[in-house]
């Protein structure tokens, strides 16, 4: 048995791949270039014609597949779940079947030997991954070689509520402590909590279900899938906007990006340069 | 200055120096080393030996206190608020009463005149300032001018946390409306304050008294002057982080240093450094 699947056994890790699994039948085409147009608008690129992208824990394979639209020159995908990685090689199937130029293969952002055979990249994405890892720190510091001279990195990191996410990280762990008939216990409480405010407000404002429905234009997601992704997702860690921004300063990566979450629940983004010569 | 003791007469403007001079009332040695450290930890800085300061919006006059005592070659402090200005002159009279290299005066960030013959300083200080002069994108750019090539803007502003930020707002307003008004928001948010901070700390199964004796830690202030200081603090706005990266971005100035306040109520602190050129 792999230690991937030893750590699902005991309730130590989320099968993301399953949750983007299930997201494939509800993928279209309008969230597709939902994905296409917020990746464009986060790199500050119009189109990604001969440069490299590396999508790091790729998930769904959304952001590749967007990458490969853009013109990448090559597109290299990897996730630590089997799951996830079917998941990315079903959109590839479905969308670039004969395309030479994108690779995608089961790896560890914590296992140096791999990611030293990968080689540099111009782009290097890693959105909602890293805290998932189980060694945050340490998978930042792993793919600052990943990043080319005056090459970019693109992250986002859950942002530090304090007492607001120790809780959290408490009802997640929980989460996947429980057998999965029992899963709901946890999973309906935090779906009112997370959606109960806002169904309420469309309701009073006289458009029931709106936001929810809505969802999808931003980033192409599902709402529900995200749901599910967000309460289940562990191991978790969290960081403040300066605590991310202090680390890179260091490794010579310049900020040229930032978007906080406004403090609530989410991931804080930043686009940085690899300023080392 | 006429139109200071109109704004306040009409409850348009809190009298921040009213609350700042009760603070020199509980002013120690303490206090002081700790708004030093918090100086040289932002500015990244042992001693500002050789540097120019400027204090926009001094206040109590801690911080250019804080700067002569670290040696700065020049200290120029103004503040809009009379009182505010009498407050830094006492703190000046205690503890360098013959200094000329520290000057105090009246003056508006708003008004283009003065700040042009100020000239340009090494440092830029403006700690939680800006956002109450009623026009903060406006004075965001003025000071930018004033600093030198390769100096450093620090700055301090209010979250923006959405909809709690406009309930906020409103809660300051009717505080600048007049006594009875005043009494009432402060016999309403002061046990707020108190019982949240209980709460927090019953949970976490701390010593609740402990907050209070370490607030001073923090830049040296005293609690209840802060609160006063939040719930009458108006003129109010507030930005994101990421809308004053932007803003600095475009005028040429890199980010050094920050600090969030984990998206919740209270101050994000940015340094800046201006490029060459």
């Amino acid at each position: 048995m792999t230690t991937h699947a030893l750590e699902i056994q005991r309730g130590q890790r989320f099968e993301f791949g399953k949750n983007w699994q299930r997201f494939l039948s509800v993928l279209n085409d309008q969230r597709i270039a939902e994905a296409e147009k917020s990746l464009r608008a986060m790199l500050e690129t119009e189109s990604l014609s001969g440069k490299s992208f590396l999508d790091i824990g790729s998930g769904s394979g959304l952001f590749s597949l967007a990458a490969m639209r853009l013109g990448a020159a090559r597109v290299h995908s990897f996730d630590y779940d089997l799951g996830c990685v079917e998941c990315t090689r079903e959109l590839k199937r479905r969308y670039f079947p004969d395309a030479g130029n994108w690779s995608i293969e089961r790896g560890s952002v914590l296992e140096p030997p791999y990611l030293a055979g990968l080689g540099q990249f111009d782009f290097v994405y890693c959105w909602g991954v890293l805290h998932y890892c189980g060694n945050m720190w340490q998978g930042m510091e792993n793919i600052v070689p990943l990043v080319a001279c005056k090459g970019k990195l693109f992250i986002a990191i859950f942002n530090d509520q304090g007492l607001v996410s120790e809780l959290w990280l408490k009802i997640k762990s929980t989460y996947n402590r429980l057998p999965n008939g029992l899963k709901f216990l946890v999973l309906w409480p935090a779906f009112v909590r997370l959606w109960g405010p806002t169904m309420i407000r469309d309701l009073v404002l006289g458009r029931p279900f709106r936001t929810w429905r809505t969802y999808g234009e931003r980033r192409g997601m599902s709402a529900w899938h995200d749901v599910v992704g967000w309460v289940g997702g562990y191991p978790c860690e969290v960081a403040k906007p300066e605590e991310i921004l202090g680390f890179y300063k260091k490794r010579s990566f310049n900020l040229l990006k930032l978007k906080t979450c406004g403090g609530g629940h989410g991931c804080n983004e930043f686009l940085l340069m690899n300023c080392a010569e | 200055m006429v139109s200071y003791a109109k704004e306040v007469e009409q409850g348009q403007r809190f009298e921040f120096g009213k609350n700042w001079q009760r603070f020199l009332g509980v002013l120690n040695e303490d206090r002081i080393v700790e708004a030093e450290k918090s100086l040289r930890t932002m500015l990244e800085a042992e001693s500002l030996s050789g540097k120019s300061f400027l204090d926009v919006g001094s206040g109590s006059g801690l911080f250019s206190l804080a700067a002569m005592r670290l040696g700065a070659a020049r200290v120029h402090s103004f503040d809009y608020d009379p009182q505010s200005v009498a407050c830094t002159k006492e703190l000046k009279r205690r503890y360098f009463p013959d200094a000329h290299h520290w000057t105090i005066e009246e003056g508006s960030v708003l008004d283009p005149a003065y700040l042009a013959a100020l000239g340009q300083f090494d440092i830029v200080y403006s700690w939680g300032v800006l956002h109450h002069t009623g026009k903060m994108w406006q004075a965001l750019e003025n000071v930018a001018l004033l600093v030198n090539s390769r100096g450093r803007l620090y700055i301090a502003l209010y979250n923006d946390q959405g909809g709690k930020s406009l309930r906020w707002r409103t809660v300051k307003s009717l505080y600048n409306r007049g006594k009875p008004w005043r009494l009432l928001v402060i016999s309403i948010f002061v046990p707020y304050f108190v019982l949240g901070g209980l709460a927090v700390d019953i949970v976490r199964w701390k010593n609740p008294l402990r907050r209070y004796r370490d607030y001073k830690k923090s830049r040296g202030m005293s609690v209840v002057h802060d609160w006063v200081d939040w719930l009458g603090g108006y003129p109010f706005e507030f930005a994101k982080p990421e809308q004053i990266f932007d803003f600095y971005r475009k005028r040429s100035f890199s980010l050094v240093k920050l600090k969030t306040c984990g998206g919740g109520l209270g101050n994000n602190e940015f340094v800046f450094q201006k490029c060459a050129g």
